[in-house]
């Protein structure tokens, strides 16, 4: 189960509404290499993984990644917060504030909506570790882009602490893989 | 929201502490047999516990299933400001 805290895992600092901005961020809001996927992936793929260091790794990095998700929820809805229709139409995000007005939706920056497509289980740990090490590695090459899109420095603080969770992540899923590799040499399992 | 100062300096602590946590915790999913990593894990752990508390009793429930000790005629946990809403700073 889980327990909401009512707190960030780090501080969000929106200097001023940027309705472009928001739009880029989305994809880190329900694309293909965002939180959400993230989140998804490894919190789905964990009942079938064998070993404990990795059910583990899944558990507590896909919980991390909810407060991800969270973390840039809480960016596009400062960057959106109070911004009227003609400038939200003038950014590009007419056909986002048709369907959802200022509120969140899990799409791309491109708009399209969030799917399970975006993720994979394949129930064998070598595929699925080394699926979450690639999903780690889009991610962190997104926040770069991100950070390039913005000269708002506390978006950027946000930005390069999110950047830097997935650097972490990628080594801590690269050392559960290694742990499966020895086992499978110890021939404990297969 | 803006908070007043000295809730937010409680707040950010709070953050700092949890988010030590975090980081300890995915280390040790992957060295479990790290006694020094353990033995901080546990103390920064003990820290932000007693924090916790001493947040909550002054300002309102931040953890779901914390004890409501703000007013005994109110549920603090709605009144407490949405973490999207604070202003950062
Ligand atoms: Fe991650």
């Amino acid at each position: 189960m889980w327990m909401y805290d009512k707190k960030l895992e780090y501080p969000v600092r929106v200097t001023k509404p940027d309705v472009q901005m928001a739009k880029y961020l989305m994809t880190q809001y329900g694309g293909p290499d965002g939180e959400l996927s993230a989140a998804i992936r490894y919190l789905n793929q964990r009942y079938t993984i064998p070993t404990n260091r990795a059910k583990g790794l899944l558990t507590d990095i896909g919980t991390e990644e909810l407060a991800h998700w969270e973390m840039i929820g809480t960016m596009i809805y400062k960057l959106l917060k109070g911004v009227p229709p003609e400038k939200i139409k003038e950014a590009g995000l007419g056909s986002h504030y048709a369907m959802h007005d200022n509120a969140l939706f899990p799409s791309d920056a491109a708009g399209v909506p969030w799917t399970a497509a975006y993720i994979q289980a394949h129930g064998d740990p070598i595929a699925d570790l080394h699926e979450d090490m690639a999903a780690e590695q889009k991610a962190r090459a997104t926040y770069e882009h991100l950070i390039r899109l913005t000269d708002d420095p506390g978006l950027i603080d946000s930005l390069r602490f999110l950047r830097e969770r997935e650097v972490v992540h990628f080594q801590r899923f690269g050392e559960a893989l290694n742990y499966v590799h020895e086992k499978m040499e110890r021939k404990e399992y297969y | 929201m803006r908070m007043d100062k000295k809730q937010y300096a409680a707040l950010k602590e709070l953050m700092q502490l949890n988010f030590v946590m975090t980081e300890l915790r995915l280390y040790l999913d992957t060295h479990p047999s790290d006694v020094e990593a353990l033995q901080t894990y546990n103390i920064v752990a003990m820290r932000y516990h007693k924090k916790l508390m001493e947040y909550q009793r002054r300002y309102g429930m931040i953890h779901a299933d914390a004890i409501d000790h703000v007013n005994p005629e109110r549920w603090s946990w709605i009144d407490s400001p949405w973490p999207w809403e604070i202003e950062y700073r």
